[in-house]
């Protein structure tokens, strides 16, 4: 009988937390399908009264520009700092010179400290450079935010990877970044995607430096968002939901379909 | 340290110098602007962050760190035991699990607003007599602590669930062979197991809160007048709203150096994974 009790239990906290955590979603979601200026009822109402799919049809034409600036410079900041990353952590975990813990611990507290330090003397580098308002503006500082993250999750894929096929290679006369590039990059699909996914998402969701450095010219979809909250749909809560269900649409893919990498990813944090 | 003679500073050079680069341009270089800019107005600095207004926005800090914390941890601790339970859908809940985790910060603090909106928003009817009014100072900090306990919770319970995970069977198998019910196996198996686990995800949930701006900055504008303004939303609005940099740079670097501080006590807490 035992059992079948703690059965119960276990059910009843799976659907109040699944409740709690899809609620807002779903309000989102409910929101957006309300005519402009009726989505505040009272009583409230819980389901979908209307369905006014024109929210999701009457964007304003800058949008997809935004979700593609977004997507554009969010990806090509997690590639290079893959890049960078795993060069880092191979040092730090197969050449084990003699700064390699200093270099980790420099690299993760670079990944710590908050973006708030830097995000002044970074927009006044990027104005004397001339790259305010471009890609290249934001994805150059983007880069060495991730690092930290990055390398912290690719040295603790590295450490649980062979050390013998290292060992062996070097005797062959491979140089450490041949070995690295062609036995350990081609096998580290899992980690590298882990932490990918992970700096996607955090390059995506970034607001602060993206306020400073894209406020006009190549806005980002957060930048972006802003903007139209305090314009046009100052009171539009209805169409601002319908954008705000688009910029979640990327986020819930990667979810949905690279849920196992993100949780070895944070997982692995831990593990080592 | 033993240095094998096959490889070189050239290698090692060629695999770093390329980061490395990166983060004196745009992380190093910068950071020492900041404390630059500051500390040459030394008596400027000590004399501004004495101010109570300072110390109002390092306690707004303090206050929703500590609180949003301890909630986390709990919600976290139990939403990681039930996904570590195998039933039918437990790979849905942790689908669920992530989900808050990865929804942007901006778009967090929006939902939340109109949830959290006063007489309309779906809480304020729902939990209307337990819901503070958030024109006011508890009212506003506890709609930022409900909407980060929301998402970061699932940080949390990543973290324990990894943990859980790497508990090895034969120990929690011994310990039911010796009697252990569900609480004794948790209390005296379990949670000392996951220790480590709980230390990282708590000291690294206390280093994002401390720095934690966009829920903030979205969800009350650091008001109703300047109550809930912490570190980082100062002084972005000293640099870009009150165009006072000098003032931004003052508070940017008090944040930095709390930053610095709670990253040395993580780097101590962790120094045994990092030097394996």
């Amino acid at each position: 009988m035992k059992i079948k009790r703690r059965d119960i239990l276990l059910a009843i906290s799976v659907i109040i937390t699944s409740l709690w955590i899809l609620l807002p979603i779903y309000w989102i979601f409910k929101t957006s399908l309300c005519i402009p200026g009726k989505e505040q009822t009272f009583p409230l109402e819980y389901f979908p009264t209307t369905f006014y799919y024109q929210n999701y049809l009457e964007l304003p034409k800058e949008f997809p520009v935004w979700m593609g600036n977004s997507l554009i410079i969010s990806s090509i900041s997690t590639i290079i700092t893959l890049i960078l990353a795993i060069n880092v952590a191979f040092g730090i975990v197969y050449l084990k010179y003699r700064f390699c813990i200093a270099t980790l611990i420099f690299f993760l507290i670079t990944g710590w400290l908050p973006y708030i330090g830097i995000v002044y003397p970074v927009f006044i580098i990027q104005k004397t450079l001339n790259l305010l308002g471009t890609h290249l503006g934001l994805i150059l500082p983007y880069v060495p935010l991730g690092l930290g993250f990055a390398i912290w999750i690719l040295t603790s894929w590295l450490i649980g990877t062979p050390r013998e096929l290292f060992e062996a290679a070097i005797l062959d006369g491979c140089s450490p970044i041949q070995i690295l590039w062609k036995i350990y990059v081609p096998n580290s699909g899992p980690g590298l995607l882990s932490a990918g996914l992970l700096l996607f998402i955090s390059y995506y969701q970034e607001y602060m430096i993206a306020s400073v450095i894209n406020p006009t010219g190549t806005k980002t979809l957060m930048v972006g968002l802003e903007t139209l909250s305090l314009g046009i749909y100052v009171r539009n809560w209805a169409a601002l939901c319908a954008a705000m269900i688009y910029a979640l649409i990327p986020v819930i893919l990667i979810v949905l379909f690279g849920r196992k990498w993100i949780i070895s990813g944070i997982t692995g944090i831990v593990k080592r | 340290m033993t240095r094998s003679p096959l490889y070189g500073k050239r290698d090692v050079m060629f695999l770093v110098v390329p980061a490395l680069t990166f983060s004196l341009m745009y992380f190093l270089y910068p950071l020492t602007m900041t404390f630059y800019a500051s500390l040459s107005n030394f008596n400027e600095f000590i004399h501004f962050s004495a101010t109570p207004l300072v110390a109002s926005y390092i306690i707004h800090n303090l206050y929703i760190t500590s609180v949003a914390v301890v909630l986390e941890f709990f919600f976290g601790l139990a939403l990681a035991l039930i996904a570590a339970e195998k039933f039918r859908g437990s790979s849905f809940f942790l689908v669920l699990i992530v989900l808050p985790w990865t929804i942007p910060d901006l778009l967090l603090a929006k939902t939340w607003r109109w949830l959290l909106l006063p007489r309309y928003g779906l809480y304020s009817q729902v939990l209307g007599p337990i819901l503070l009014d958030p024109n006011e100072f508890t009212g506003a900090v506890w709609g930022i602590i409900l909407a980060d306990f929301w998402k970061c919770s699932s940080f949390i319970a990543l973290i324990l669930y990894g943990g859980l995970l790497g508990i090895p069977e034969d120990i929690v198998n011994a310990a039911k062979l010796d009697g252990a019910g569900g609480w004794a196996l948790f209390r005296w198996i379990k949670l000392p197991l996951l220790k480590p686990a709980i230390t990282v995800a708590i000291l690294f949930r206390i280093m994002q809160l401390m720095s934690i701006f966009a829920t903030v900055y979205f969800l009350t504008w650091g008001g109703p007048g300047n109550s809930t303004q912490v570190l980082s939303t100062a002084a972005y609005n000293y640099f870009f709203k009150f165009l006072d940099p000098l003032k931004g740079y003052f508070v940017a670097l008090i944040n930095v150096v709390i930053g610095l501080i709670l990253s040395i006590v993580f780097i101590i807490k962790i120094r045994g994974y990092l030097m394996r």
